[in-house]
């Protein structure tokens, strides 16, 4: 997030420079490892499968993301591809993605194991509701069944615990509607909602996010996840939104391939979600995950991480927990990346005015600066603060 | 080079804006946020707390993964706030987002609008189903939601649905160029402006797909991409008939359409007519038989024609 010159937007130049600056850190920052391979099958040239425990089936190391899909035909050629894990929601297109998976359903249900989500699981909710939501699903997925029924958007332990959930669940499994519950997540209390779900033996998978940028703790935890047979499907592997700063990397190799075989290098992770919304996406990954990952995706990986690592805002909140003054840390920050790197700067300007007066920066010119040194991945919050003020005010 | 196509189709939709609605489009359009802060009360209904704004990093903190589809239609920024009213039961959400401009808007509209729905006189178009009600109006889209529903959520949706359309500038028509798709034996709310991989294709990139009742027992889809350059289209052209040769079979040239088009046999589609005319580039799946097919893609060229001049005319 930091910046040179206050209100300038970083170059290419900036960019590559600032990468050879902290090439000194890149050697502080260890290789992810490559640990002994995990259990799976592999087909002959075919697409490796790893088990989903629960389930009692193997699947697909890539998972067909259905996201903004419009075109049933990429479905069916992932399905000839050996793509046979397809993860879905009702929130995707308003259930539009589900329609046009269940075009294929119709033919081809007996292919796939198939993931989608409640639309909403809140406190206060009643068993009926679910059942509702689960039968939308499956009306526009043209089948009878779900094989996971994910919890969407899991920020708390405190959903696992609503009881119209189980008693949903026990009706639609007893009717054959769905045969397990899993969740989706991305990163608040991620920690405590996997070791909420290991203790729920409804629970047969995951949907989170992973990638390099994560702190290392979450691979302890998902080693519980896997012991625990909670299978792990994971998203997002390519960390961040900076394509017009990286096209150093482009250049090098395809970030997006090394992430996931990088990701598929942690033997707890059962598949990775990729979004396919074409007949390129289809070939590109299924082709990338025939290969294991190689010290050239390390590498890129690597570096990538050291040129975002200090730009990068896991949105962990400790910043603005610490600030005595309520200032919206974590908002400022993305203001102020909306400013530099996506060249919104009248609206990131405008956001900025919107705040209450006492959550702007404005605070911090006289402060001591309680969030230094606050940030668990060391961004120089004061500094950020001080420069986004400037900037955006 | 191949220009943006993006380029070309918000010259034109600009260009349709303008003739639209000149005076609307005048005014600086409001951000999403200062839209719904400046809506506190609608009848019954009261603000809960400030409006909380979301852009292309974080919506997935919002909606999950349902963002990524919004981020590849280059959403500006969004806005969302809740709303109670007393002695009605539910909360009510609203969510306003900007996009870089009327096609945008209604094309990431129509990806969320299920075919089944009645279309209410609401923006530019939208509907109510069950507990929601969403609608387009110029760069806008909104999303509205109530939960847990009352008994008749559509009179408080359209309420409060209607304020927030006087609020925002914009034109109260859909982009013009969906005009060149013809209206007889088109299915209803199947007309979508794709932002990215049209028909699974990457090399074809933005364009409209269109679903027509041609008889069979699936439908017929029309698709068309719209290129800034005739080199542009001539590309796409090329690639599509490389992955028709690769992919499917008996792959025909069809003499007389367009400036160039042939015919295949696709593994998923099955018969399919694609044609280049100019900078437009499009095609027929599933199509019932070649005659049929051909009288469709050649009234489109026509209309598509027909709309550039329009356009053309105007700008003079």
């Amino acid at each position: 997030m930091q910046s040179d010159t206050p209100g300038r937007r970083m170059t290419r130049r900036d960019f590559v420079r600032r990468s050879a600056a902290t090439a000194v850190l890149e050697g502080m920052l260890a290789a992810p490892s490559i640990p002994a391979a995990a259990q799976e099958v592999a087909p002959p040239g075919g697409i490796p499968r790893r088990r989903i425990p629960k389930l009692d089936t193997d699947v697909s190391v890539v998972c067909f993301g259905s996201f903004g899909l419009t075109n049933p035909a990429v479905l069916e050629a992932a399905l000839d591809a050996g793509v046979n894990l397809i993860d879905t929601g009702p929130g995707y297109s308003e259930g539009n993605a589900e329609r046009v998976i269940g075009q294929v359903m119709e033919k081809r249900r007996d292919e796939a194991i198939l993931t989608t989500k409640f639309e909403k699981v809140v406190d206060g909710i009643t068993k009926d509701e679910l059942l509702q939501q689960l039968d939308g699903s499956l009306q526009r997925l043209r089948t009878d069944h779900v094989d996971i029924m994910q919890i969407p958007m899991a920020d708390s332990a405190k959903v696992f615990q609503v009881p119209a959930l189980y008693e949903a669940f026990a009706e639609a499994k007893e009717a054959g509607k769905v045969r397990h519950l899993g969740f989706s997540a991305h990163d608040a209390n991620l920690g405590d909602c996997i070791t909420e779900a290991i203790e729920h033996d409804e629970m047969a998978g995951m949907v989170i996010r992973y990638n390099v940028m994560q702190p290392p703790d979450l691979d302890d935890r998902l080693q519980k996840a896997a012991e625990a047979k909670l299978a792990a499907i994971v998203m997002k592997v390519s960390a961040g939104n900076r394509d017009k700063e990286l096209q150093e990397f482009a250049r090098e190799g395809d970030l997006q391939t090394a992430a996931v075989r990088w990701a598929l290098s942690n033997p707890s992770i059962t598949s990775v979600c990729c979004g396919m919304l074409s007949f390129a996406d289809v070939e590109k990954f299924t082709q990338a995950v025939q290969q294991p990952v190689s010290q050239a995706d390390l590498d890129l990986l690597r570096r990538y991480r050291v040129a975002v690592d200090h730009v990068y805002c896991r949105n962990c909140g400790t910043c603005q927990r610490s600030c005595p003054h309520g200032v919206m840390v974590k908002e400022i920050t993305r203001y102020a990346m909306y400013y530099r790197y996506y060249g919104f700067e009248r609206e990131a300007m405008r956001l900025y005015a919107a705040l209450k007066p006492s959550a702007r920066a404005a605070a911090c010119t006289a402060c001591s600066g309680h969030c230094a040194g606050a940030c668990p991945h060391g961004l120089d919050t004061p500094r950020i603060m001080a420069e986004a003020h400037r900037m955006l005010s | 080079m191949r220009s943006s196509p993006l380029k070309l189709l918000c010259v034109l939709i600009s260009a349709a804006a303008v003739r639209a609605d000149a005076p609307a489009n005048a005014a600086e359009p409001p951000a999403p946020i200062d839209a719904l802060a400046a809506m506190t009360t609608v009848g019954p209904w009261a603000r809960q707390a400030p409006p909380q704004a979301y852009g292309q990093d974080n919506l997935w903190e919002y909606i999950d993964g349902a963002a990524s589809l919004f981020v590849s239609y280059h959403f500006a920024t969004m806005a969302t706030a809740t709303y109670k009213a007393e002695g009605v039961r539910g909360v009510l959400t609203v969510d306003l987002y900007q996009l870089p401009d009327d096609l945008h808007a209604y094309g990431l509209y129509a990806r969320e609008r299920a075919p089944d729905v009645t279309l209410e006189k609401l923006g530019a178009q939208g509907y109510v189903t069950g507990p929601a009600c969403r609608f387009v109006k110029g760069r806008y889209y909104a999303k509205l939601a109530l939960a847990p529903p009352p008994k008749e959520p559509r009179e408080h949706l359209l309420l409060v649905a209607r304020d927030l359309s006087s609020r925002l500038t914009g034109s109260d028509d859909i982009p013009a160029v969906l005009s060149v798709f013809p209206m007889h034996r088109q299915m209803p709310n199947t007309a979508v402006f794709v932002a990215a991989d049209l028909l699974g294709q990457s090399a074809l990139g933005s364009g409209f797909l269109v679903d027509y009742d041609l008889g069979l027992e699936d439908p017929s889809r029309v698709f068309l991409h719209l290129d800034a350059t005739e080199d542009g289209a001539r590309h796409a052209f090329d690639k599509f008939r490389e992955f028709a040769a690769r992919r499917g079979k008996d792959l025909q040239p069809l003499p007389g359409l367009g400036d160039e088009a042939f015919t295949c046999d696709q593994p998923y589609y099955g018969p399919t007519i694609v044609v280049r005319h100019g900078k437009a580039m499009g095609g027929l799946a599933r199509s019932p038989d070649t005659a049929q097919g051909r009288r469709l893609l050649a009234q489109i060229l026509t209309r598509l024609a027909a709309y550039e001049r329009s356009l053309a005319h105007h700008r003079l």
